[in-house]
């Protein structure tokens, strides 16, 4: 809140600092101008800021109820450490899978002219894809790859292949990826597609008229303009699939272990830990989500100066 | 397969591509679908697994479930929009120089994600306001939270959209005050920001599993979790249905939203070119 004051304070100083005769009746105007922000502000204090300190506050609280570091370093150790581990696993190759598939996806859709309806039809869908986690995402995917399955009996006695036999279950580590894919490449498409679409055509004529062949216009035009776009894509992929939830859940009904359904259990009191390690382990969760969403926004600012 | 004849050179790879991730992306909706509707013994459709995950052998009814999810998102959806308009007019027009921290505040759902949220909100009003997390309404609030970054993110591109400048000043030297100024200039001028943000926030409502699920509030997707467990079948039809409402809401949004080229419903977090 303080930050709001002060802004609006100085919003009420003539620039120069000079006081003038206007500057009264600025500052009052300004200064009840702020005001009408404060609900806002206020609802987003009550509501997302003070569960947030109060995460913080537990998390350095040690069992017997003084402050200390003693929960934030055991949570991440051991079984914790692992589900970090895992979910940064799951993160990381769903980001870089997703973001890979998610840029050729939209390299084809912005080059291929034919079918006229294809550019609308990917991104309409991509924008309802993205969003699309969640419960009805994993039963679907049970329908298709489960034991019962369409694809998993299909390949049964078609192809006769077993994917169990072959070390594939819609209900483990590596089904979850398969999952989380279905709404990582949607939001890759998402997130490149303007930066592709920015890529100018003299830029192509410009180097090819200098005799570049269309590798070298890749590695030195292309490439370089659209990576910061790409890892900001990839960031911004790892970190909606390391704050998931639903979808393991439901999928796995919590057998993967994972940082968000290690919480939840903490939460549903499952846990014979000390109950207040959950707030350690969702601590280091809004740490990492922290980093990862600067980082993409930092990356963002870079990708849009050559989207003008 | 069909870019062929547009260009000298066949581009076979990027129509592969862009049929392989067809097939991802609608098989398992197929799949889903006559899991959940076709009978193997019948060879036919059948609505059976269905009427057996709805009449749900255990816990609370099918019924209060969708009821309780459809008042979550009409209550959520107008108290974002009580909250936010207001707040969106008057940053726009009044205080600029604060929408660089409004902004930073409405990506702030992304770095507190719902899991960590319904753990820090859990005790931050066990004492203090247990009916937030007692009563199931209570999650209004938390909801709206969740729903921040897309109501944000819609309202302010209808607002940069139209001069609001102008148009408020218009209206006030026509002699209007500012409510009326809200009500009958600006408000009519960002209809289809404020109907893109409705839906959002019922779509992002109407799927929240997270926060009801770890507050023990049997919503719609609560029980279908719940009830899958009884009925395997009816797990993936009743999905494929509610599959079908969250596109039916988000493609409307795409129905009043006509800017070719780019999506209608892209990620908060993504920068418009």
């Amino acid at each position: 809140m303080s930050v709001i004051a002060t802004e609006a304070i100085e919003e009420g100083r003539p620039e120069d600092g000079r006081p003038s005769s206007a500057m009264p009746k600025t500052r009052k105007r300004l200064s009840w101008a702020w005001l009408g922000t404060v609900p806002f502000f206020a609802f987003i204090m009550v509501f997302l800021i003070w569960p947030t300190i109060v995460i913080g506050m537990q998390a350095f609280k040690n069992k017997d109820g003084s402050t200390g570091t003693k929960n934030v370093g055991k949570a991440m150790s051991g079984e914790y450490l692992r589900a970090f581990k895992t979910t940064a696993n799951l993160s990381i190759i769903t980001a870089v899978v997703g973001g890979l598939i998610g840029i050729l996806l939209a390299y084809a859709i912005s080059t291929l002219e034919r079918p006229r309806f294809l550019k609308k039809a990917v991104t309409t869908f991509s924008g309802v894809a993205s969003q699309l986690g969640g419960v009805p995402l994993a039963f679907a995917f049970i329908a298709t790859l489960g034991s019962q399955g369409l694809v998993t009996l299909w390949l049964k006695d078609h192809l006769s292949f077993d994917l169990l036999e072959h070390g594939f279950s819609i209900y483990t580590f590596r089904g979850l990826i398969v999952v989380y894919l279905y709404f990582q490449i949607p939001l890759m498409v998402i997130v490149m597609l303007p930066a592709i679409e920015g890529l100018k055509a003299t830029w192509r004529e410009a180097a090819e008229n200098l005799g570049a062949s269309k590798l070298r216009y890749w590695i030195h035009v292309g490439i370089p303009i659209l990576s910061p776009a790409a890892l900001s894509g990839v960031v911004l992929l790892f970190a909606n699939a390391f704050s998931a939830y639903a979808t393991a859940y439901a999928l796995t009904a919590g057998q993967v272990n994972l940082v968000s359904i290690q919480i939840g259990f903490f939460l549903q009191g499952n846990v014979l830990d000390d109950p207040a390690l959950g707030y350690s382990l969702a601590f280091w969760m809004i740490v990492f989500m922290a980093l990862s969403i600067l980082i993409y926004q930092l990356l963002q600012r870079r990708t849009s100066r050559w989207l003008r | 397969m069909a870019a062929m004849t547009t260009r000298q050179r066949p581009r076979f790879g990027l129509a592969a591509i862009v049929i392989l991730c067809g097939l991802f992306f609608f098989v398992p909706l197929y799949a889903a679908a006559k899991f959940g509707f076709y009978s193997d013994f019948k060879h036919k459709f059948t609505l059976d697994p269905l009427k057996e995950l709805t009449a749900g052998a255990k816990g609370p009814p099918f019924r209060t479930s969708v009821w309780l999810s459809v008042r979550l998102a009409a209550s959520t959806t107008v108290a974002s929009l009580v909250l936010m308009v207001p707040t969106m007019v008057w940053l726009h027009l009044k205080v600029p120089k604060l929408r660089p921290v409004a902004e930073l505040v409405s990506i702030l759902p992304y770095v507190v994600p719902a899991i960590a949220l319904v753990a820090g909100a859990s005790k931050a009003f066990r004492t203090a306001w247990p009916f937030i997390l007692v009563n199931p309404l209570g999650m209004i609030p938390l909801y709206v939270i969740v729903a921040l970054p897309f109501t944000y993110r819609s309202l302010d591109a209808g607002l940069s959209a139209i001069d609001l400048r102008t148009l408020a000043e218009a209206s006030r030297s026509l002699g209007a005050g500012w409510l009326r100024t809200i009500r009958s200039v600006v408000v009519p001028n960002m209809v289809t920001s404020i109907l893109g943000a409705s839906f959002l926030t019922m779509a992002v409502v109407l799927g929240e599993y997270t926060i009801s699920a770890l507050l023990l509030h049997t919503t719609f997707p609560v029980y279908l979790v719940q009830a899958t467990g009884d009925s395997p079948r009816g797990g993936p039809a009743l999905s494929i249905l509610s599959i079908l409402v969250t596109w039916l809401l988000l493609g409307l949004i795409s129905l009043t939203q006509r800017r070719r080229g780019s999506s209608p419903i892209a990620s908060p977090l993504v920068r418009k070119g």
